[in-house]
C-alpha cells in the first residue's frame, strides 16, 4: 500500500505540473499569437478547458485518497484489480483493431473526394503501424 | 475453468464483499470468477487457495484443451 502512496503522490505532482504547463501555453498562444482565426482560438480554448477539468477532477480524487485511508484502500482495489486491468487491455485491443478499419475504410473512401484528407488518413496509418511496431518490439525485448 | 469457489465460500459463510477484501479485488471478481466469466491468474488463484486453505488443483478445475 505505500508503494501505491509514493505512486499517486508522484502522480499528483506530474499533474499539477501538467497543468501549470498547459496554464503558461494557453496564456502564451492567447496572449502572444496575433492574428489567430476565431477556429484556432476556439478550438485551444476548448482543448485547454477540457484538460484542466479532467487534471482537477483526477487531483481531487488523488488528494481524497490521500488523505483517507478508506478511500485509498478502495481505489488501490479499483486500479489493480486483475479483472479491470484485463477488461482495460482487451478494451484497448478491440478499439484499436476497430479504429485502425475505420481509418482504412475512410482512407478508401476520401479518396475519391479529397485527396488530401485521404493522404493525412494514410499517414495517421502509417505512423500508427510503426508506433505498433516499436511498442511491440520493446515488449519482446522486456519479456 | 471451472472451480469450487462459490462452494468453498458458501460452505465457510464467507460473503462476496469478505473474499474480496481478503484477496484485494473487487466484488464484481468475484462474482465473475463464480459465474466462469473469468479466469483467475496464477497469482490471485495462489491467493485463493491460500484463502480457503487447498491447492489450486483443488481450487480450479482445468479440463483438457483450454483456450486462455
Amino acid at each position: 500500500m505505500e508503494d501505491f502512496k509514493k505512486k499517486l503522490t508522484q502522480k499528483y505532482r506530474l499533474i499539477t505540473r501538467f497543468c501549470c504547463c498547459a496554464l503558461l501555453i494557453y496564456f502564451g498562444l492567447t496572449r502572444f499569437v496575433k492574428g489567430a482565426d476565431d477556429f484556432a482560438v476556439g478550438l485551444v480554448s476548448g482543448m485547454f478547458s477540457g484538460i484542466m477539468i479532467v487534471s482537477i477532477f483526477n487531483l481531487a480524487r488523488i488528494h481524497r485518497a490521500l488523505h483517507n485511508e478508506e478511500k485509498l484502500k478502495e481505489m488501490y482495489i479499483q486500479q489493480t484489480d486483475e479483472r479491470n486491468i484485463s477488461i482495460s487491455k482487451e478494451t484497448m485491443k478491440t478499439s484499436s483493431v476497430v479504429s485502425l478499419m475505420a481509418t482504412a475504410f475512410s482512407t478508401i473512401v476520401f479518396g475519391f473526394f479529397n485527396p488530401v484528407i485521404s493522404m493525412t488518413l494514410c499517414i495517421s496509418i502509417m505512423a500508427d503501424a510503426v508506433i505498433t511496431i516499436a511498442v511491440q518490439f520493446y515488449y519482446k525485448k522486456k519479456m | 475453468m471451472k472451480n469450487k469457489i462459490q462452494e468453498l465460500r458458501k460452505s465457510r459463510k464467507v460473503t462476496q464483499q469478505e473474499l474480496a477484501d481478503a484477496l484485494s479485488v473487487t466484488r464484481q471478481t468475484i462474482i465473475s470468477l463464480e459465474n466462469g466469466r473469468y479466469n483467475a491468474s496464477l497469482i490471485l488463484a495462489h491467493k485463493a487457495a491460500q484463502f480457503f486453505g487447498v491447492t489450486i488443483e483443488e481450487l480450479f478445475i482445468f479440463e483438457g484443451e483450454e483456450n486462455l
